[in-house]
């Protein structure tokens, strides 16, 4: 690819003046978590006006995966037993995947099952970074929607590329824009300042044997992903697996045994829960 | 390895996985040979399903030869990682 066309993308994309906004609530909402002796009462309040957010923070806290919290009724509580990077996680999901939602069906889903996967996996390995894991998970794919709404054009070129060559979207965008989504995710997670750990999920999500910092915490992610991929809950656009990171699936030192353990319980877990009905009850690959 | 109800499992069925209750704990481990006692108490326990060794029971229904290769197309472009090809072939069995 020609460098100047490349710039050109890069300009497209990282445009600080476009970058999707996040309703006034959320921001107000974001705006007192900074504070870290932040009201639990103040955030479920504002949280609580908003409908789209309420659901998808009691959905989240009562998922089969949580199994410890059942019928969590109220906001309040789930903002306690979340936590704040979570909230946050909440938020700015819901902010941009409320764009994506019609451009990129099935992504929330994706990532709505990736995080709850990875919790469950980062339970398993008694990791106290469980709140982060799901919060990088939830937000791993982000990169993808900043590309469908700056890019338009190029981003219906990634989907024909993937279906009619046969390749995972991750080879499409580098083919097509020669960046992929996991750097835009990057990006976009440094402008927003997110934590360390986060941003490193979001970046190696794909590579997590190439990270040098929360390693494990990424490895975790990249499982859940090729797992919840494999199962069948994906972006519309794209059904094909990412490869296995060998490295990435050495620092999990998990034997053969363990996966069918783990992929018997999640299994289980997808299927008790209704959101995924469609997928795999209803059409092939919940088109 | 194939996922049953509970009303199909009959003695001397291996269990594939390990089985838990609703609280997490575990009842039973993997490679568990089943008794008409393990299987009064997985009864007792509200337990639903188990996974097996093998493919003992033969079904008409469940998974058919589409689902099957929709999974194969979607870890074509997974590579070739030993672990990776044990993911697909487990997803696929418990499908059975």
């Amino acid at each position: 690819m020609q460098t100047n066309a490349h710039s050109s993308i890069k300009n497209r994309l990282f445009n600080i003046r476009d970058l999707p906004t996040i309703p006034a609530i959320h921001s107000r909402i974001l705006k007192i978590m900074e504070d870290i002796n932040y009201s639990v009462d103040d955030v479920s309040k504002h949280i609580e006006k908003d409908q789209v957010l309420s659901s998808k923070v009691l959905k989240l806290v009562n998922s089969p995966f949580y199994g410890l919290y059942s019928d969590v009724a109220t906001v309040r509580r789930a903002v306690i037993l979340l936590g704040s990077n979570l909230i946050r996680g909440i938020i700015l999901s819901t902010s941009l995947f409320d764009v994506a939602d019609k451009t990129l069906p099935g992504l929330w889903d994706h990532s709505y099952c990736c995080s709850t996967v990875a919790g469950f996996l980062a339970k398993r390995f008694n990791l106290i970074t469980i709140e982060e894991i799901m919060t990088g998970a939830l937000l791993h794919d982000i990169g993808k929607v900043l590309i469908k709404k700056q890019l338009p054009e190029e981003s219906r070129k990634i989907d024909e590329a993937v279906k009619s060559n046969g390749i995972t979207g991750l080879d499409a965008e580098r083919m097509v824009i020669d960046i992929t989504h996991d750097d835009v995710g990057l990006w976009l997670a440094e402008t927003w300042n997110l934590p360390g750990i986060i941003r490193d999920i979001i970046a190696y999500h794909h590579k997590p044997g190439m990270c040098s910092g929360h390693a494990r915490e990424t490895a975790i992610v990249h499982l859940s992903d090729i797992i919840v991929q494999g199962i069948g809950i994906f972006y519309n656009g794209d059904p094909f697996v990412c490869p296995l990171d060998d490295a990435g699936w050495n620092i999990l030192s998990l034997s053969e045994s363990d996966l069918v353990d783990i992929i018997v319980e999640v299994m289980d877990i997808i299927q008790a829960d209704k959101t995924f009905f469609r997928y795999i009850y209803g059409g092939k690959d919940g088109k | 390895m194939q996922k049953l109800n509970i009303d199909e499992v009959k003695p001397s069925m291996v269990l594939a996985a390990t089985v838990k209750d609703k609280d997490g704990n575990i009842l039973f481990l993997k490679g568990v040979e089943l008794t008409e006692r393990h299987i009064i108490i997985l009864n007792n326990r509200d337990i639903k399903k188990v996974v097996v060794e093998g493919c003992p029971v033969k079904r008409e229904t469940g998974a058919d030869e589409g689902s099957f290769k929709e999974i194969d197309r979607r870890f074509s472009t997974a590579g070739s990682h030993p672990m990776v090809l044990k993911i697909r072939d487990i997803i696929k069995e418990l499908l059975i």
